[in-house]
């Protein structure tokens, strides 16, 4: 098992920036997932870490190895490829013993028989075992994918990199195919990335979510902090519903009291711990949907009142929507209420279920002491526990 | 990674895991891989090098006894291929990257010193004075003041500028009733050009005609026109004039043929004083005819190509919106199929503007003797001792025409160069049935075209089978197989067929070991300097052979390489040189359409570069490189121009080419046409039996492979 340590790395691709000051460290054993929109740089540093590219800075560690420039045939990571990158010229055998037969331990390498044997329990671990005399066009899209995930796991590599496996199958398949990630992952315990663009694929498997945007990752945690204490706006909005609206800081407690530009006045609680804000200063405050609630539990509750656009009944809630001071805003309430556009609306949500978000994204998390972003260096250990 | 328990992959003790390892010595593993992979392709791919490695050291050996005198530069070129291919194939596994670096050094090497330096001592030659070296233009005034290159001749003793063109294109005899028809005779410099631009639109017109047909509909018999099409591919413009020669002549087949036509039809139009003569193409009018049914298959082939990869779509929405027939043709379908288009006229413009067989077959009339090309060959073949700066001067003019034209075609060829690697999916070409009626028309227009085609091909053969053949006669009257003795008659003749595919093998050689390792860098590696590295390796297919050839002249006449009498190590070069872009470039687009993807998954395996060169790379693209190699070696073994410069200084060594224009020249038992056919039909055989071979093995891509 390998943890994987990534200092500050930057890979930039002639103006393109693809990926920058990513610090972060992957635990051993650890299912991570690089979370974001297509195009955000994550597929850039998957292949840092499996090696295809070479950082323009910053360093990459496997357990106290420096592996920067280390070629890939030499880091021993075993990579699943988005479209499996599976060997036509070959049966699936062959496509699967390929590493083992270049794998040597200490000078030595395997037998016939004892590639033979692995061959055969990496194609059971994936439930192929009747498959390995087929070429790889006989073959279905989901047993493509096994025979990917049996090729790179046949190794034994120390480190296990998944460019999204699954966005080429089918819903169903999918599904199967992730819980069956998840079951050999844990088995296995190898310490896994795993790149997807789908959020509730992310949430699902992982131990710990990178979510990321425009080359930076925004917040690396574990996928009940990623929904609940977002970091930056981003990570907010693109995880699960999200409403925003802009405000201005009245005075920092326990609580952040915050006017919104109509007047209404509320009370929020901060996600990132150590974030200075001040008063005066600009900030959103978030909400999510089923966070609104139509009964006020306690006198001192946020106040929220609006006028409704559009309701949108789905089954097991009925969806709100509706204007607070020009901005559209979202709610999940009871679906047998009796409600439609134009009437007027009130709304309690208790303080902290109210975000009070810093402005800037991941510029603002750099004036977090010790965060990563500030310091470009290793969170501490204490804040990784 | 250790073992442990849980770890299913893992099941075995520590002490169990020893015994599954074994030592790994080099041996070993040669070995083990060597039996357990019989069944591979990889493996098919390494014993292919092997093979064609042990291959290389017959050949050489065979090759060398043909040297008179055992010439120290190539006896080290060759001993240097013996010792990488003997000693050097299993560091060749392991070294790749090495490697790499020896074959990038290789190619330029080859280039620098055979393509390159030769180019620029002709430039040299031809811009500096050969008494002093001082730079001169005199060379070129001279060239202006010659009324067989350049008719408007300034002459000092009148003060006028006389003109020198003859510019009745043909003479009508009333007597034979007979048309010889000639062309204009305007000076080398402008024959060229207007020949090349004739011949060029011809081979458009038919080119993309035969194209549109067949890519775009279904008809009863289209197999058969198919592959009745392949066969122009065949052509080299020299062996078909042979035949078309005899075929057009005043007696000849064509005029044969419609005689009963014209005898009816003149019937009536003698009174009116019109009649329908007898035509006799001789000349400028002889070359275009001949270039033209020889050339349009370039144009076929890459206008076939670039219409099968117009996305349908495209067509069927301007469908959608109202644009059918023509209309469709002309808005939507040529547009899209124009860089194609384009690219094989312009090829068509180069190769006219430098084809010298033509020019020599078609020598017996002055205006075919001024033409560029024969200027070059006249004066560089015939005096071969003291150069005339005349030559490679003319040379120079070829030279810029094609390197022009050669910017052109990388211009429009770059915009389709990546057509397999990005649209994605495959579809299904636009094909249309069209109904019985319409076949039937079609035929009508299809079979005098393909009659037409056909004749270069169709004339050669039956000349060869040739006996007496009186003039009335349409056909031969007496069909023998004695023309073939010519074969063996001359022992020069025959050791000529030889050392051609020999010359051919060891190019295809060279040209696959470093042709495969330049396509991979192109494609692959980001190196700098790769635009260039790529513009030099395709430039061949655009650089005059004679040129390069007298390059050879000027350079290395008389030095260890080019010994007097023993040109056989520069014709291989030549072939080298100027049959790399085929393999090249098939081999390129065999990589452009391997996602790299699969190279990668190999290195994150644990395969270092040059494993995964030998283990992934060259299987996935193994085929491509054959076909390739194929193509390189019928191209080699056709050459024309340079075997003709070369082999006329040593005629032991010159190759099949160079006797076949020796054999149409001689007079007495084996000379003249129909023996020259015979060695004609032997080359059509060959290139057929590989081309065949090459398609087989390619199917669809090969259009795409053999379309420059
Ligand atoms: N090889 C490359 N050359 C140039 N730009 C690249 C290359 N690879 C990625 N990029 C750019 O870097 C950015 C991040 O790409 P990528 O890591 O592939 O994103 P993702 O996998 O999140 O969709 C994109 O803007 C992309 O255009
Ligand atoms: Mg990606």
């Amino acid at each position: 098992m390998v943890e994987i340590r990534l200092e500050n790395l930057r890979k930039t691709f002639g103006e393109v920036v693809a990926t920058d000051e990513v610090t972060m460290v992957l635990e051993e054993g650890e299912l991570s997932t690089l979370l974001g929109p297509s195009g955000c740089g994550k597929t850039t540093l998957l292949r840092l870490i499996a090696g295809f590219y070479v950082p323009d800075r910053g360093t990459i560690h496997f357990d106290d190895k420096e592996v920067t420039g280390v070629p890939p045939h030499k880091r021993n990571t075993g990579m699943c490829f988005q479209n499996y990158a599976l060997w036509p010229h070959m049966t699936v055998a062959d496509n699967v013993s390929y590493g083992l037969k270049l794998k040597r331990v200490d000078g030595m390498k395997y037998t016939k028989g004892a590639i033979e044997k692995r061959v055969n329990t990496a194609l059971g671990l994936v439930h192929m075992e009747e498959l390995g005399k087929r070429h790889i066009h006989q073959l279905s899209g989901g047993q493509q994918q096994r025979v990917a995930l049996a090729r790179a796991l046949v190794i034994e590599p120390g480190v296990l990199l998944l460019d999204e496996p699954l966005s080429n199958l089918d819903a169903k398949l999918r599904l199967e195919m992730r819980e069956e990630i998840m079951r050999i992952q844990s088995e296995l315990s190898i310490t896994t990335v795993y790149v997807t663009h789908d959020q509730h694929e992310a949430l699902s498997i992982s131990d710990r979510v990178a979510v990321m945007d425009l080359g930076y990752v925004q917040q690396f945690a574990s996928p009940r902090e990623i929904y609940s204490d977002p970091q930056t706006v981003f990570v907010a909005d693109f995880i699960g519903q999200c409403t925003f609206l802009d405000g201005v800081i009245q005075s920092v407690g326990e609580y952040i009291d915050v006017t919104l530009p109509d007047g209404q006045a509320i009370k929020g609680r901060t996600t990132i711990e150590g974030y200075p804000f001040e008063k005066g200063e600009a900030v959103k405050c978030a909400f999510r949907p089923e966070d609104l609630h139509l009964q006020q539990m306690d006198p001192s509750d946020n106040k929220i009142t609006g006028k409704v656009t559009r309701t949108i009944y789905i089954g097991n809630g009925l969806e709100v929507y509706f204007e607070v001071g020009g901005v559209s805003a979202q709610s999940l309430l009871d679906p047998d209420l009796d409600m439609k556009a134009g009437d007027s609306i009130t709304l309690f949500a208790p303080h902290r279920e109210v975000m009070v978000l810093p402005l800037g994204g991941v510029e603002a998390l750099r004036k977090v002491p010790g965060h990563p972003m500030a310091t470009g260096k290793m969170p501490s250990m204490a804040s990784n526990v | 990674m250790t073992a442990s328990e849980e770890d299913p992959v893992e099941v075995q003790e520590p002490s169990a895991i020893d015994s599954e390892m074994v030592p790994d010595s080099i041996r070993d593993s040669l070995t083990s891989s060597i039996r357990s992979a019989p069944r591979r392709f990889s493996s098919w791919t390494s014993g292919k090098v092997r093979s064609s490695g042990s291959w290389v050291k017959g050949g050489i050996t065979r090759f060398i006894g043909f040297f008179r005198n055992p010439v120290a530069n190539s006896r080290q070129a060759a001993s240097q291929i013996r010792t990488r291919s003997k000693s050097g194939w299993r560091q060749l596994r392991r070294e790749m990257d090495s490697l790499t670096w020896v074959q990038l050094i290789g190619v330029i090497a080859v280039f620098a010193l055979f393509l390159i330096i030769p180019l620029l001592s002709v430039v040299w030659t031809s811009f500096t004075d050969s008494d002093t070296g001082v730079f001169t233009l005199q060379h070129f005034i001279r060239l202006f003041n010659d009324s067989n290159i350049w008719p408007w001749v300034y002459n000092p003793v009148t003060g006028n500028t006389d003109f020198f063109a003859n510019l009745t294109p043909a003479i009508y005899d009333p007597d034979l009733n007979l048309l010889v028809i000639y062309g204009w005779d305007l000076g080398g410099v402008l024959n060229s050009i207007y020949v090349a631009i004739l011949v060029t639109i011809f081979s458009v017109i038919l080119g993309v005609f035969f194209a549109f047909i067949v890519a775009r509909y279904d008809f009863f018999g289209k197999k058969v026109i198919r592959t009745l099409l392949i066969f122009p591919i065949l052509a080299t413009p020299f062996v078909g004039a042979i035949g078309i020669k005899e075929f057009l002549g005043a007696d000849g087949f064509i005029n044969k043929l419609f005689e009963p036509i014209r005898d009816i039809l003149n019937m009536v139009l003698l009174p009116l004083g019109a009649p329908i003569p007898a035509i006799w193409l001789r000349g400028l009018a002889a070359i275009i005819f001949v270039q033209s049914l020889s050339f349009f298959s370039l144009v076929y082939l890459n206008a076939y190509s670039s219409f099968m990869s117009i996305d349908p779509s495209l067509e069927e929405q301007a469908e959608n919106l109202g644009a059918q027939g023509l209309g469709l043709f002309r808005s939507v379908t040529f547009p899209l199929a124009m860089p194609g288009v384009q690219a094989g006229a312009i090829l068509t413009f180069i190769l006219s503007i430098e084809d010298l067989g033509t020019p020599i077959v078609f020598q017996d009339h002055v205006s075919a003797r001024n033409t560029l090309a024969f200027q070059v060959f006249n004066n560089v073949a015939t005096q071969a001792g003291g150069l005339d700066p005349k030559g490679p001067t003319i040379g120079i003019l070829l030279l810029v025409f094609a390197l022009v034209g050669f910017m052109a075609i990388r211009k429009y060829t770059a915009l389709r160069s990546y057509d397999s690697g990005t649209k994605g999916g495959q579809w299904n070409p636009r094909t249309r049935r069209i109904s019985r009626k319409a076949t039937t028309l079609l035929y009508c227009l299809l079979v005098p075209l393909l009659f037409l085609a056909l004749i270069p091909q169709v004339s050669v053969i039956v000349l060869s089978f040739a006996g007496t053949w009186s003039t009335d006669s349409l056909l031969p009257d007496v069909w023998t197989l004695d023309n073939y003795q010519v074969l063996w008659a001359y022992p020069d003749v025959t050791q000529s067929i030889y050392l051609t595919l020999i010359y051919g093998a060891i190019a295809t050689v060279v040209i696959v070991l470093l042709g495969a390792s330049a396509a991979y860098l192109i494609a692959r590696r980001d190196i700098p300097g790769k635009t260039a590295l790529d513009l030099l390796v395709t430039s061949p297919i655009a650089l005059p052979g004679i040129v390069i050839a007298t390059g050879y002249f000027t350079l290395f006449y008389n030095t260890p390489i080019f010994p007097v009498g023993g040109p056989a190590f520069l014709i291989i070069m030549s072939y080298t040189v100027r049959k790399f872009p085929f393999t090249v470039r098939a081999a390129y687009a065999g990589l452009m359409s391997t996602p790299v993807v699969l190279e990668e998954a190999s290195q994150n395996l644990g395969a270092s570069r040059n494993r995964t060169f030998f283990k992934i790379t060259m299987p996935l693209i193994g085929v491509s490189v054959l076909a390739g190699s194929l193509l390189s070696y019928v191209y080699s073994v056709s050459e024309v121009s340079t075997s003709l410069i070369l082999g006329s200084v040593g005629r032991e060594q010159a190759p099949m080419t160079f006797w076949t224009a020796e054999i149409l020249d001689m007079t007495g038992q084996y000379g003249g046409a129909n023996n020259a056919a015979c060695l004609g039909v032997l080359m059509m055989a060959l290139q057929m039996a590989v081309i065949t071979v090459t398609t087989k093995i390619l199917g669809a891509r090969s259009s795409a492979i053999t379309g420059i």
